[in-house]
């Protein structure tokens, strides 16, 4: 599925990764945590096309994808604070990516009805996203990028900044729809409970750069 | 003996209220001074202007007559067409110093919004200086000293709300499968609507209210709603004529000016985040090239009129700087000297009018709970009114005694800070409005009055605001024009009036010293926004 093979990444000339490698198998959620400042969500961005790698090859189903531009890699983001779309309402937000394919409203509303069922909110089709508490803002979020089955599932600290109730119960919440879904996922966060709790094998990075030696653990 | 005497809780009520009633009313009848200016130099001589129109019958005439209804065209197809020039170049640039960081970013973003600092008259006089031959006059050269004039305007009112869309956002909709055009589309425009929209308005009421670039390049064929009204009123003495066209022009503005204040505040009330600049673009270099060749594109004209300063093509004089100093313009009714110093003396004594007058209306509408509306209103006025009208209303007003004021010299530099009051104002009320209560508080708790206070926190948190009104108003009155040809006489003159006129005359000796008087300007503009 997923290779990542030796590559390094710089920011305005500072080194954030040098020579790392990462493997997600089909099905399998990888975790990676490391503290800040590290390269995790370095890592997920340049996976997902919005930062170039300098050196190393990063492999999906046995092509290279880096020339690929990101909205050709089908590989699903969510992004830190959710980034939903404030200017369109949660259904309009959760069918952007339908839409953008090409699917029909009536097909892209049942699909969002759905989905939203399936995220636990039904009936918040037509709610302004702005008004959304947090632990809604990321079920709307989650449900943007799963509507579209990517081939990769990115959740960069999809949990960060949620009370200790809402954490816990989204997090159970994000085990069973990821098992359900089947979707092979690479998963960034500090938190090395979480990481343990929602992957079935962990990658820690360390400070300077990334470390290439992935302590594989399993916790699920 | 020092120490605190001991108070109880009522006495320190009673005291702060007692010192917050003096200070406000203090401050109250501090406001009567900017007020007062208003009233008499402003709202007097519009209300007049407006009056003045001999009889219903003339009014109705003109209101129907070709003349209006034909300036009034051409008017409003010209500015649509510098909008529409105006965004089409602007935008781009817009997005690439928004979204990206360059090395050279600042200095980039400065020629950008250069050209507005600048009189417009220098603007129009630098985009002359690059058009060979007779062609130095037309609908073309308007049209172009109005985008270079107002790419500023798209720069920042777009480009600070473009600043503040999260990359993350586009991220997230690409990453959803939206192509960059898409995504362009239905996220950046969105959220961009208010302030494009905004931008827009504006660009179009400043080049609907043209005066300096259309006398300077407008040549007898096209002529503005602004360039009639002095036209009918100067020199075909048709007042009936030219106080419609005003009329006509303040209500059109005011509409604009209104539409763009609730555009960008819906923009401002939907404000998302803080967009961290792109690191990453597989056409980066194409990028940083274009806006280098933008800026090139800026920078022409101002680099074409020091060689125009030295004669024509293909020969070099220094014949126009000379004429400057050595007396052989007076033939032409001009004297540089004299200009530069009339110039300079009116940028001092506007700063000095202005700038405090600015402060107390700022504290007034920072502090006061009720008439802030009103005061608003009173204060935005200027900026709907042209300078042209400005001056039209204050010499048809000021003719009279015991207000018999239209040819006395100090007219001018407080016309010019009439026309400067909203601007500074306006940068001293954003930064009076950005000092945090707690400081306030903090200084209170220390034993400060409320006059302290004010004095210590306020004005001393806002100093570089200060600065930079100043800095605004003596641009402004450096580059007034509209409002100084009605009200200038022959040892009054300021540069840009002597600019117009020496442009107006033939030889080459003449205009290349015009080129050289337009630079003199930029030097000018450039010190003092610098200093500033």
């Amino acid at each position: 599925m997923l290779e990542v093979q030796n590559i390094s990444v710089s920011i305005d000339g500072k080194p954030i990764l040098e020579t790392f490698s990462l493997t997600v198998n089909a099905g399998e959620v990888v975790a990676v945590t490391g503290p800040s400042g590290c390269g995790k969500s370095t890592l997920l961005r340049v996976i997902a096309g919005f930062q170039r790698v300098e050196r190393g090859v990063i492999w999906f189903d046995g092509h290279d994808v880096r020339a690929l531009a990101p909205h050709r890699r089908q590989f699903g983001m969510v992004f830190q604070d959710g980034q939903l779309f404030p200017h369109l309402n949660v259904e309009k937000n959760v069918s952007y990516g339908l839409r953008a394919a090409g699917v029909d409203t009536r097909t892209a509303r049942e699909q969002v009805e759905h989905m939203l069922s399936f995220v636990g909110l039904g009936g918040y089709q037509g709610r302004d996203v702005t008004t959304l508490s947090g632990g809604e803002a990321r079920r709307v979020a989650l449900a943007r990028t799963l509507i579209l089955r990517p081939r990769l599932l990115l959740l960069d600290e999809p949990l960060t900044g949620l009370d200790a109730a809402l954490h816990d119960q989204l997090q159970d919440d994000l085990v069973t729809m990821l098992s359900g879904m089947n979707i092979p996922t690479l998963l960034v966060t500090h938190d090395p409970r979480e990481a343990s709790t929602i992957a079935h094998r962990t990658v820690s990075l360390s400070l300077p750069y990334g470390d290439s030696h992935g302590r594989g653990t399993s916790s699920r | 003996m020092g120490g605190f005497s001991p108070v109880t809780s009522k006495m320190v009520l009673s005291q702060n209220e007692n010192d917050s009633r003096s200070f406000n009313s203090r401050a109250a009848a501090l406001l009567t001074v900017p007020v007062g200016l208003l009233a008499i130099f402003y709202v007097l001589p519009t209300l007049n202007l407006v009056t003045s129109v001999t009889s219903l019958g003339s009014l109705l005439e003109h209101l129907t007559s070709a003349t209006t209804w034909n300036v009034l065209w051409f008017t409003t197809w010209q500015a649509t067409l510098s909008t529409i020039l105006t965004f089409a170049l602007g935008l781009p640039v817009t997005w690439a110093l928004s979204v990206f960081r360059f090395r050279w970013h600042a200095a980039a973003q400065a020629v950008m919004v250069a050209p507005f600092v600048m009189p417009s008259v220098v603007v129009a006089t630098a985009v002359r200086s690059v058009i060979p031959g007779d062609d130095d006059t037309g609908l073309l050269p308007i049209l172009i000293a109005h985008c270079i004039f107002n790419i500023a305007v798209v720069v920042r009112v777009v480009g600070s709300r473009w600043n503040l869309i999260p990359r993350d956002l586009t991220h997230a909709a690409m990453s959803l499968g939206s192509r960059p055009l898409k995504t362009f589309s239905s996220v950046t425009a969105p959220l961009l609507r208010g302030s494009i929209a905004a931008a827009a308005a504006l660009v179009f009421a400043f080049t609907f209210m043209s005066y300096g670039v259309v006398a300077i390049l407008g040549g007898p064929s096209y002529r503005t709603v602004e360039v009639e009204i002095f036209t009918q009123a100067v020199t075909f003495g048709d007042v009936d004529e030219a106080v419609v066209l005003s009329v006509l022009q303040i209500i059109i503005v005011g509409i604009l000016f209104a539409f763009a204040k609730g555009e960008s505040s819906m923009a401002g009330r939907s404000a998302i985040g803080n967009g961290s600049p792109l690191r990453f673009h597989p056409h980066r270099q194409l990028i940083a090239s274009f806006v280098a060749i933008s800026c090139a594109l800026m920078c022409a004209p101002f680099i074409v009129l020091v060689r125009r300063s030295f004669g024509r093509q293909g020969e070099f004089s220094l014949g126009g700087w000379r004429a400057l100093w050595d007396g052989s313009l007076s033939t032409v009714g001009v004297e540089v000297p004299r200009a530069l110093l009339n110039t300079a003396i009116f940028a001092v004594v506007c700063v000095a009018i202005a700038v405090p007058c600015a402060v107390v209306l700022a504290t007034a509408r920072d502090r006061m709970v009720r008439g802030t509306r009103h005061l608003e209103l009173l204060t935005a006025g200027p900026v709907v009114t042209s300078g042209v009208i400005l001056g039209f209303g204050a010499i048809i007003t000021f003719d009279t005694s015991p207000i018999n004021w239209r040819s006395s010299t100090w007219l001018i530099p407080v016309m010019h800070a009439v026309v400067a009051l909203p601007l500074a104002t306006r940068i001293i009320t954003q930064a009076l409005q950005s000092v945090s209560q707690g400081q306030r508080d903090a200084a209170a708790t220390l034993g400060a009055s409320p006059f302290r206070t004010w004095w210590t926190i306020d004005i001393g948190c806002s100093r570089r605001a200060l600065r930079a009104s100043a800095g605004v108003s003596a641009a402004l009155s450096i580059g007034e024009f509209g409002a100084t040809m009605f009200l200038s006489r022959q040892d009054t003159q300021t540069l840009p009036v002597v600019l117009a006129q020496l442009l107006g005359r033939p030889g080459d000796v003449v205009q290349a010293a015009g080129f050289a008087v337009s630079l003199i300007m930029v030097v000018f503009v450039a010190v003092v926004v610098s200093r500033a």
